[in-house]
């Protein structure tokens, strides 16, 4: 008798054959042919193959039905019939190591990158990433938004030194397709503009439990990215200094800040000496 | 066993997540699916937070994978445990399936064979579980589709000694039963009357599809007359047992799952029970005069 492990491995290979259990089956060496030959009880109204197709059925339909919540930009794109071909190319490689299906999609950007559906759609693994940053800033931790009366409490003299904490929901994504506007008409059955390359970032964010994505310009960008790498406040103003100019740094800083606040990016404040 | 009774509960799905914190249906309690909240933050927590305020939980997990060869996964227990020390759930359960082989996780509820050996092995996972958690789990029979040529018992038999020997409760699936039954040719009532009483703590109730050649358990239909029959029968077996309804796809309005939930207390009330629980009983009697 197989001991346990063998039973289910020889299980878990033919319900994830991609061309079903038969073709799954055919393909096991003889001695796992035998086995399987073995495996599962059938009678008059169903044959073991048909039984095991139905656990097949429902590995595949299950995580695809999943992936297509989470990446309903994707899908809209590429159409059903494509999306389908996708996953199963996709499984193949990147079986569910996760207990949660939550976590199922993670490796789908990176995977569309290499992918033939990457080089007839190019935007589409920006349009993944961008759908996988959702889902991200969608559970990520909670964090109390700073209030702006706390920032005003703060004395002149102090703000130079001071060092922002940011909200664990905000991504910066860097992307190579206005994939904003590809991920908008998406959600729309409007017909589609052919998208142009265009380097952007999009800041992805929670707020009130709703996430919200939008592009953001250079500035804005090395300023968050800087705030992140815990730099104070008069290095991220001479950061956009060197990128917005000397005239415009107060107001750029003011309306960033301002923007940050009313956005709840902004969870704390240090002060370093 | 002390596990309280709740009365007729409905499995908590997002699409009703709107009505049930605006309008507070009196129902009795709720079922969540454990890993749809084992995340950091944002609105399903948020939405559980306000749902427990109100109503008692209980929750229900699909990743334990009892019955896999693979080793526990602490990290999925330590998880679950934090959710419950957070919310404080009536009780945890899962089902006696393996979900995944490998590393590899199937998201799917996959059988067992029913075997001395595996029966060995999932009883001394199913008391590892309890010790991590510090509390008994009730262990759920899945349908089937397939049996396995090894097997030496019934699915009854093996559902039976793994809630004796490693001292955890069973939630009886019906729906399940009645599927399970049809797709191998089994008695529905041979497997009722086979469950020791006294382990038996939660009902699940749920639709089905007919696929001609098997039936699918599929969640997406009200629970089929021959399955209230089923329910009936069990009641008067197992007494007022905690029940639970769940609809998984093409879930209807809230008050259409409601309306299950309350038909179910209704047979529960007009059955004679051949099996009165002192616990369920008075609390029964206590909601009927209210």
């Amino acid at each position: 008798m197989p001991s346990l492990a063998q039973t289910q491995q020889l299980f878990w290979t033919l319900i994830t054959a991609p061309e079903g259990v038969a073709a799954g089956r055919n393909a096991l060496r003889p001695s796992q042919r035998a086995l399987a030959d073995t495996l599962v009880r059938e009678d008059a109204r169903l044959s073991a193959v048909d039984r095991l197709d139905i656990y097949a059925d429902m590995y595949f339909y299950r995580i695809r039905d999943c992936l297509k919540e989470d990446f309903g930009a994707v899908c809209a794109v590429i159409g059903e019939a494509a999306f389908h071909n996708l996953i199963t190319d996709y499984l193949l490689v990147h079986p569910s190591t996760h207990f949660s299906l939550r976590y199922v999609g993670r490796h789908l950007p990176a995977f569309v990158r290499r992918h033939t559906v990457g080089t007839q759609w190019p935007y589409l693994a920006d349009l993944a990433s961008l759908e996988w940053t959702i889902l991200e800033a969608f559970d990520a931790p909670d964090a109390e938004p700073l209030a702006p009366a706390a920032l005003a409490a703060v004395p002149q003299e102090r703000w130079p030194d001071l060092r922002f904490t940011l909200t664990p929901s905000l991504h910066l994504l860097d992307v190579g397709w206005p994939v904003h506007e590809i991920w908008k008409q998406a959600q729309a059955v409007e017909k589609r503009v052919e998208p142009q390359p265009a380097d952007s970032c999009v800041r992805v964010w929670r707020q009130d439990l709703r996430v919200f994505h939008r592009p953001i310009d250079a500035v804005e960008r090395g300023a968050l990215t800087a705030i992140r790498a815990g730099a104070v406040f008069t290095d991220v103003c001479e950061g956009i200094t060197a990128a917005a100019g000397e005239t415009e740094v107060a107001a750029r800083a003011a309306a960033l800040l301002h923007e940050w606040l009313a956005d709840e990016l902004l969870t704390g404040f240090s002060v370093s000496r | 066993m002390d596990f309280p009774f709740l009365g007729f509960g409905v499995g908590l799905r997002t699409k009703h997540y709107s009505e049930i914190l605006e309008t507070h249906p009196a129902v009795d309690w709720f079922e969540v699916i454990s890993e749809n909240f084992m995340v950091a933050g944002g609105r399903p927590l948020h939405i559980l937070e306000q749902v427990r305020s109100r109503y008692a939980i209980v929750l229900h997990g699909v990743s334990l994978s009892i019955g896999s060869a693979d080793p526990l996964n602490p990290d999925y227990l330590r998880q679950l445990d934090a959710l419950a020390r957070r919310f404080e759930p009536a009780w945890i359960s899962d089902h006696l399936c393996w979900t995944g082989v490998g590393g590899r996780n199937a998201h799917d509820l996959l059988p067992l064979p029913y075997t001395p050996e595996v029966l060995a092995h999932v009883v001394e996972r199913v008391r590892r579980v309890q010790d991590v958690l510090g509390r008994r789990i009730l262990l759920e029979n899945v349908s089937t589709y397939i049996e396995y040529q090894d097997s030496t018992m019934p699915e009854w038999e093996f559902l039976s000694q793994v809630a004796e020997q490693a001292d955890c409760g069973i939630l009886l699936d019906i729906n399940n039963i009645f599927v399970s039954a049809f797709n191998h040719g089994f008695s529905a009532a041979e497997y009722l009357h086979a469950v020791p009483v006294e382990r038996v703590q939660q009902f699940h109730l749920a639709g089905h599809s007919d696929k001609g050649t098997f039936l699918h358990d599929t969640h997406d239909h009200p629970v089929s007359d021959v399955v209230w029959d089923l329910y009936a029968q069990a009641v008067r077996r197992f007494g007022n047992v905690s029940t639970l309804i769940e609809w998984d796809d093409h879930i209807p309005p809230f008050g259409d799952v409601h309306a299950e939930a309350l038909r179910a207390k209704a047979i529960a009330e007009s059955v004679d029970h051949a099996q009165p629980r002192a616990d369920t009983a008075a609390l029964l009697d206590a909601d009927h005069s209210a």
